[in-house]
Formats: C-alpha cells, structure tokens, sequence
C-alpha cells in the first residue's frame, strides 16, 4: 500500500513538470512570418536582405479571397552588414516570427554574385529553418526587383521563380546543389538567370510585370563572371545534359526556310582522352527529338528526308556546341560542363597530376563533339501545311 | 455487495415461524399437503406473478402445483399437466392415489424431484412447474421454461453484406444451440455456471475439448466460481470481474452477438462466454490482432479482404495520431509541412482565436458528445442531432471563424477513422487513447506523441489476456500467425492455428489445398 502510494506520488509530481512549464516552445501559426522568398544584393559595403512575407489572410482561406482583396503577400528589406544583420533588422520590424522553411526561392542580386558567393550561403544552412531546397537564380540588376513582379499566375512571384527554374533544367539548382557544385572539384557552376517582363509590350494594354528566365550566369569558383544568353545558353543547357525542353531553329537541308527541332530525351557523355598534358574532351550526344514547326519548303517525310534532317541537326548541334564551348573557354575560363570533374572520376590518376594546372590546362582542351540524332516523328502534319503539292521539295 | 446477502430474506422467513433456524433451503417437504401449501406462499409471498392451483389426482388424493407466470410456458402445463390430471381422475375407475406422476400422467420432458425447500426455490425461479403430491415428501419438478423473448434477428452491432445474418439472442439456451449448429461435435463443451445471488444468473463456459488448453479452462472456471455478486445483468460484469488487467484501457476481451464468429473464435481454441439475458457473448483470449478483424474478412475472397484490412491498419493509426500530429506539427514543427499546405492551413487559422490545442480538444470533444448523444436518444430525435452537429460545429463554427476548416477536417477523419474498428470495445479505447495524445503533443510536439505511443507500446507488450500475450503473433513472433495478422492469407493456405492457442492440436488442415487444377494429379 505504501509503496503504491508513493508511485501514485511521484507519478503525479513527474506530471506536474508537463502542465507547469507551458508550452516551452509553442508557435501558433499565426505567430509565424511565413517567408516564401528572398533576394539578396550588395549596396556599396552593405547587403540587402528583402524578404517576401505571406500574408496567410489574403491568401485565401475558407472565405475564397481575402476581405480587401489585395496581394498575398509584401516585401520587407532592409540593410546591414552581413546578411544576418539585414535579416535581423528586417525582423525587429515585423511582430511575427520570421520563418524561412517556406522559402521558394532565394534570388542573388548580380553585383553580390560578381563578388562571390559562398561566404553568404552560410547563413541559408546554418540556421534549421532553412530551407536547403530552395532553388538559387540571379538577376541581372538588383534582384528585390523580382519578388515585386506581379506574376499573376501564381499566388506569389518567388512561386513562379521556382516553377520557371524547375521547368528549365533537368536538375534545377538548389542551396544544397549549389553548396555541393561549389566545393566539388573541376566544375564550376552556372545559375539560370531571371529578370523582370512586361507580359504585352504598353501599345497592347496594361502591362503586367512578369518574370522570365533570360538566359545563363556563368561562375568561376564562387564568383560570376559572365553571362550566356539565347542559343548559346540553350545549347549549354544541352551539352550540361540538362535538357528539360529545348527547341533549336534548324536550316532546312533543302529548299528554303527553317525547321523547329524540339528535342525530347538528351543524354550526354563526357569520355576524356588524355596524353600527357594534352587532354581532349570527347562530347558523346545522343538527341531524340520531333519536328515542331517547319516554316520551309521541305518534306521530312521519307526516310531519306528524315535521314537528311537529323544530319542538319547534328551539325547544327555540334557547331553551336563548339561555339558555346569556346566562349566558356577562352572568354570565362569556366568549366561549367564539368570536363574536371569528368576527369577526376574517370581518370583520377590524372586528374592528381592535372589538378594543379587546370585552369591553365582548361583553355586548351580539346573538344570533340560526336551527335546521335534520332527524329522520332514530324508530328501531326507530314508535308508542310499551306504549301500547294507542287511546290514542296521532296528528297 | 455483500457477501452473505443472499439467504439473508429467506432465513428471516423462518425466524417469523418461530423455529430455530436451520435454514429453509435445507428444510424438508413434509407430507402435509396443508403445511407445504402454506409454506410456499410463505416462502414467495408478495409476489403476484405466482399460480397456485389445487388438482384432484384421487379420490383421497389431492395435489398443488405452483410455477412464475411468464418465465414458463403455461399452454404447455395446461395441456400436458392439468389436462391428463382431470381426464385421469374423471376416467380412472378406481380413484387409487398416485406416487410417480411422471410416469403416469405428465408428459413433459424435462422431469426431476426435490426434497428440500432449497430444491424447490431453484425450480421454481428457473421457469420449472412444482408438483406436491398429498403423502409424499418429494416435490415433482418440471422444466417448462418458456414466456417470450425475442426471437432470433440479425446482428445490430456486427451486420455484414455476406455472412450468416442470425446473431444471439437474450435467452442463453437458443445461443447455446446456435452454437450447436455450427459446430457438431461432441467435443464441444458447454459448462454451467449461476452466478449472483439474487440473479442466479446462468452462464455458460464453451470451448472444444481437445483445441482448448486444459490449464486455460482450469483457469477460467476457477475465475468464474471466485466471481461473487448479488446480480450479473451483462456479459461486461463477467469482462470486468475475470480479466487480467482490469486498469488496462484495453480490451482484454472480445464480445459478439454473431454465432459464427464465436464459433470461429471456439476452432482457434479460445473459449466462449455465453451469459443469460444479454445476446453478448464473451470471447477470450484475445489478442490486439484478433480485435482488429471482422467476420466478414473469412467470407469474401481474400484479395478485398486484405484491401480491407490495410485500410483498416492505416485508419486506426489514423485515429490514434491525427489530431496528435496535427497539433504537433503545426505548433512546433511547422518546417515539416510542404509549403503550400503550411500556407492554406495558416490562411484557415488566420483569425481563429483559440490556440490550435484547445481548438482541436473543444472539437474533438464535441463531437465524442455528438456521438454519445446520438446513440442514447431515440432513433427519430437522432437524426436531428446529426444534422445540428453537421451544422452547427461544421459549418457555423467555420463560417463564425471560431474553428478552422482543416480542424473540421482532421476531427472527421479522425471519427470516421475510428469508425472503421471493427470490434467497438477497441474503438472506445482508441478514441480515449487519442486525448492524452493530444495533450502530449500541444505541450512537447513530436516529443510528446513519441513518448506517449512508447507508453502505449510498452503498455501492450506487458498486456496479457488469461496469460496469452496481447501481441501474441509479432510479439512473441510466430511465423505462422503472420497469416491471419495484417494481411488475411487464403483459406487454402490457413493450414495452422495461432501458435499460441490450441498448442496440442496445431493443424487445421493436413497440407495446402486448393482447386487449382493439376494434370500430374490426374485433374
């Protein structure tokens, strides 16, 4: 009886630590600052933390849109020495509890990127809220200027920031990718870049601030140091293997005018050569693809025809690529499609010996572009549409 | 309750006489007519339901029959009692008394004698005709229970879509016989039992000599006679007084009102309760798997059966940690929830002025209230209830902004989810076990919900019903079991029983059989 009387004691004092204390650490919901995007910029010596803060009632709850039917959200920024500062200064002005584990996006202005990235990445890994999956772009200009967008499509801009990157490559780049290609070695790293689009030009009517990626931030080491727009970047994007959709302009192999090869599948394969200090760099590509418009005179619907596409398509590929390559090397000294990296897991014997001098050797490397094109189909049209019979070239 | 309440009326009966008390059960029937007459009334005086009737057996031989009306079937005295008495005595030439009436005049089956008072007061209040003969000291007894109860209906508890649709009923010697017609073996036992003082009540220990472990049996009985209580109205009285655990929060227990699942339970070696006066049917040993089948998971092929089954699984788990979880993650934890869900469940919970824990306590709450209001009122009021509480605390409370949306949600499925539990004993343990859950999730998050599933995990595994252990199956694991545990194997492939039970007689069948057809065979 004792003995049962004092476990029923001391049961009750251990329960009573549980209702005494409160709830140590308790966040309702609605103590919490939902931050779903950030942009970070250099002013001078100071960084610039803008953060977009949800606003959960306009969003939208059980009563459809929110009572004044405003935006869902607002931008906070603020200045400070590092970026830790600038968010904490951003934070003394908000009542509720800034937390990042929402963060879509985070945004690098492009004066910040072009001084180096990896002492700021820090503060996105350190603290545990973080989001470590959010996806990483820059902007040419400052990049608060893109969580202010209208982006009407989506609930939010950094939203659309993060649908635009993950439709862009086949592995969209996020803070841990990021951290990981920053330290991995003999591969530099390249960022999508996004800016600001009006979505009709101001004749048509009432311009809408958009978002659109623009094309490709090259970085050597932590530090940007050039950019790739248009074909070039797209056919990086390609040789990186990380086509997710892209289409190329091709020359029609007879007769007039163009043809839009959409390619569907990508694989490419990196196979180094190396002799002595003389490393060439064989691109194998192998491409699948449709015809998406032809705006030329040319019939690919025999064999013959399908043959002579593809063979365009190859050369197409192969003297872009070689272009493309050319300006990373000589220009930007990056080695973005990772010929490094290749090395160092194919041939690590080599690469011991090469590491020292590879950004010397890098420039030099020769590069050997082999293309596999398989036009899988013309689509729902054979001949070209809106051409008389007569008139269109067959092979 | 006291423990020697019982005789106390009847000794007091013979202080009124003014004898020194032996006590009036073992008193012994006198060959007075007279005197034994008027100790009867004596004995069940007041009570208005009692028939007296004198007969004329002979010339010189009178006679008197007594009997409860209502509990006996009294066209059945008349015709096979009364009835041969007066023809006898208007056609018997001679007029000679008669000593054995069984033999000569009564027809009934179920005859038997009695010597003492106590004799014939347990006739009597068991629906039996007393019969006192004029120059005999023994009483004749008859067994012509009868009076209405209901009859044999569908199950309202366990109703199935295919399955046998008769379930128990009140009167425990039509379950007895329900039982009898499934299983026909003369192996199966039913062991007697009156239990309560006042009650004297019947109870009946079933089981299959040979399947069921002779020490279990041994146990149970002795449980059963150690049981001493003025009245067992239920088979929950027995539950309660004979189980190993009685602080427990769990079933130790399964009951049924369905015959087959009885019998089902009787070929795997457990025992059966049957107690008279309630269509609830104890069931035991069980084991936590064993709460979480129904009958119908054995009658319909086994491909839904184990759909079933998993659905069940995910449910009841569903109804432990919901709410727990629910209140965790989004008062400690927020980081886990992907982005868009966080930010629709921030936008419902925008203006609610509670804290998510009293929010989800207030709701949850309401609707157990809900639930129980439903069930004790009447059918027609029911139904209003339902639609008050759909509309009241569903949509007013949402639309007044007092609860969020996704709690209406989370406490639904909650419901829901313990709704499909199909023995409701574990269902009411669930549904308790999901409070301090909930307390231990607003007040340590993840911690709390570790902590308290740890508790009840340790709490199960030290559980044991008449000493076969709750878990019994996984833990102790038997390969075996895994058959019939959470996925429901094809009865071609049952071929053992669960290892715990029917230790001596494992097999229940002698090798996997199946229709397939085998041409090696000869099919």
């Amino acid at each position: 009886m004792i003995m049962r009387k004092i476990l029923t004691i001391t049961a009750m004092i251990l329960m009573c630590p549980v209702f005494l204390t409160g709830c140590w650490d308790r966040r309702e919901i609605n103590d919490i600052a939902f931050v779903l995007g950030t942009a970070v910029d250099k002013e001078g010596s100071a960084y610039r933390t803008s953060v977009q803060v949800a606003l959960p009632g306009e969003l939208g709850g059980a009563s459809g849109k929110g009572v004044s039917g405003g935006k869902g959200w607002y931008i906070e920024s603020a200045l400070g020495k590092t970026i830790r500062l600038s968010t904490s200064a951003v934070q003394r002005s908000n009542s509720r509890e800034l937390n990042a584990s929402t963060r879509r996006s985070l945004i690098i202005g492009e004066e910040l990127a072009r001084e180096g990235i990896s002492s700021m990445l820090d503060i996105f890994t350190r603290v545990p809220q973080n989001r470590l999956l959010s996806v990483v772009a820059v902007t040419e200009g400052p990049a608060y200027e893109i969580l202010n967008t209208d982006a009407l499509i989506e609930p939010y801009p950094s939203e659309m920031v993060r649908e635009l990157i993950l439709s862009y490559t086949k592995n969209p780049i996020r803070i841990v990718t990021l951290l990981d290609e920053l330290l991995s070695e003999g591969l530099d790293v390249i960022l999508p870049i996004i800016k600001v689009d009006p979505s009709v030009p101001p004749k048509v009517g009432e311009v809408v601030k958009n978002i659109s990626i623009d094309g490709l931030a090259i970085f050597k080491g932590d530090q940007m140091v050039g950019t790739l727009k248009g074909d070039l970047a797209r056919i990086i994007i390609l040789g990186m293997n990380q086509n997710k959709s892209i289409e190329m302009t091709i020359p029609a192999p007879m007769g007039e005018g163009t043809l839009e090869i959409l390619f569907r599948h990508s694989h490419v394969k990196l196979v180094p050569k190396i002799q002595g200090d003389d490393v060439t760099m064989q691109v194998n590509m192998q491409l699948v693809g449709t015809v998406t418009e032809s705006a030329s005179d040319f019939s690919p619907t025999s064999n013959m025809g399908m043959r002579k596409l593809e063979e365009s398509v190859q050369e197409k590929v192969k003297s872009d690529l070689t272009k493309a390559l050319a300006v990373l090397q000589n220009q930007y000294h990056a080695d973005s499609l990772g010929f490094g990296q290749t090395i160092q897991r194919k041939k690590p014997k080599d690469w011991d010996r090469l590491k020292s001098r590879w950004q010397d050797i890098y420039p030099h490397v020769k590069v050997e572009i082999a293309v596999d094109m398989h036009l899988e189909t013309v689509g729902q049209a054979l001949e070209p549409m809106g051409l008389p019979e007569e008139e269109v070239i067959h092979d | 309750m006291s423990k020697s309440g019982g005789s106390q009326g009847l000794i007091s009966t013979s202080n009124m006489l003014g004898l020194p008390s032996p006590p009036i059960e073992e008193e012994h029937i006198q060959k007075d007519l007279a005197r034994n007459i008027e100790m009867a009334k004596k004995i069940f005086s007041d009570s208005s339901d009692m028939v007296y009737r004198d007969i004329q057996v002979a010339q010189d031989q009178k006679a008197f029959l007594f009997y409860i009306e209502g509990i006996v079937d009294s066209q059945e005295i008349e015709s096979q009692m009364l009835k041969p008495f007066i023809i006898g005595y208007v056609e018997n030439e001679d007029k000679k008394s008669i000593d054995t009436p069984q033999n000569s005049r009564v027809s009934l089956l179920q005859a038997s004698k009695g010597t003492t008072w106590g004799d014939v007061i347990t006739a009597v209040i068991n629906a039996s005709v007393v019969l006192l003969m004029e120059g005999s000291n023994e009483a004749q007894i008859f067994n012509v229970r009868g009076g209405v109860r209901r009859s044999v209906e569908e199950p309202q508890t366990e109703s199935v879509i295919r399955g046998p649709k008769e379930g128990f009923t009140e009167t425990i010697r039509v379950n007895t016989a329900l039982i009898r017609f499934k299983i026909k073996t003369p192996k199966l036992k039913m062991v007697s039992f009156v239990i309560g003082e006042e009650t004297k009540t019947d109870v009946v220990l079933s089981y299959i000599d040979g399947l069921a472990d002779p020490k279990q049996i041994r146990d149970v009985t002795k449980r059963l006679k150690d049981i001493k209580i003025d009245g067992i109205l239920e088979s929950g009285y027995i539950e309660e007084l004979i189980e190993d655990h009685p602080y427990s929060p769990f079933p130790q227990m399964q009951y049924s009102e369905r015959p087959d699942t009885v019998a089902a339970q009787l070929l795997e070696g457990s025992f059966a309760i049957l107690v008279d006066g309630t269509p609830f049917v104890l069931i035991g040993p069980v084991s936590l798997w064993q709460l979480m089948q129904a009958s119908e998971d054995y009658y319909e092929r086994f491909f839904i059966s184990n759909f079933v089954r998993f659905l069940r699984y995910i449910f009841v788990l569903i109804a432990i940690f919901l709410p727990g979880l629910y209140i965790a993650v989004l008062t400690y934890h927020q980081d886990m929830l992907p982005s868009t869900l966080l930010l629709s469940v921030a936008a419902a919970r925008e203006a609610i002025p509670f804290p998510l824990l009293v929010e989800a306590l207030m709701m949850e709450v309401a609707f157990e209230a809900l639930r129980e209001a439903g069930i004790r009122l009447p059918k027609t009021v029911g139904q209003a209830v339902s639609i008050l509480g759909a509309l009241v605390i569903g949509q007013a409370a949402v639309e007044a902004r007092i609860v969020s949306a996704p709690m209406v949600i989370i406490v639904s499925l909650t419901g829901i989810a313990s709704f499909t539990i199909p023995r409701f004993n574990l269902a009411i343990t669930v549904r308790l076990l999901r409070f301090p859950l909930m307390i231990m999730a607003g007040t340590l998050g993840l911690f709390g919900i570790v902590i308290t599933t740890m508790w009840i995990l340790v709490h199960l595994s030290q559980l044991t019903s008449f000493g076969i252990p709750y878990l019994s199956g996984i833990s102790p694991y038997y390969k075996k079991d895994q058959k019939d545990i959470f996925v429901r194997a094809p009865w071609w492939r049952m071929i053992h029983r669960p290892q715990e039970m029917a230790k001596d007689n494992n097999q229940r069948m002698k090798e996997e059989i199946n229709g397939t057809p085998k041409p090696e065979k000869g099919w």
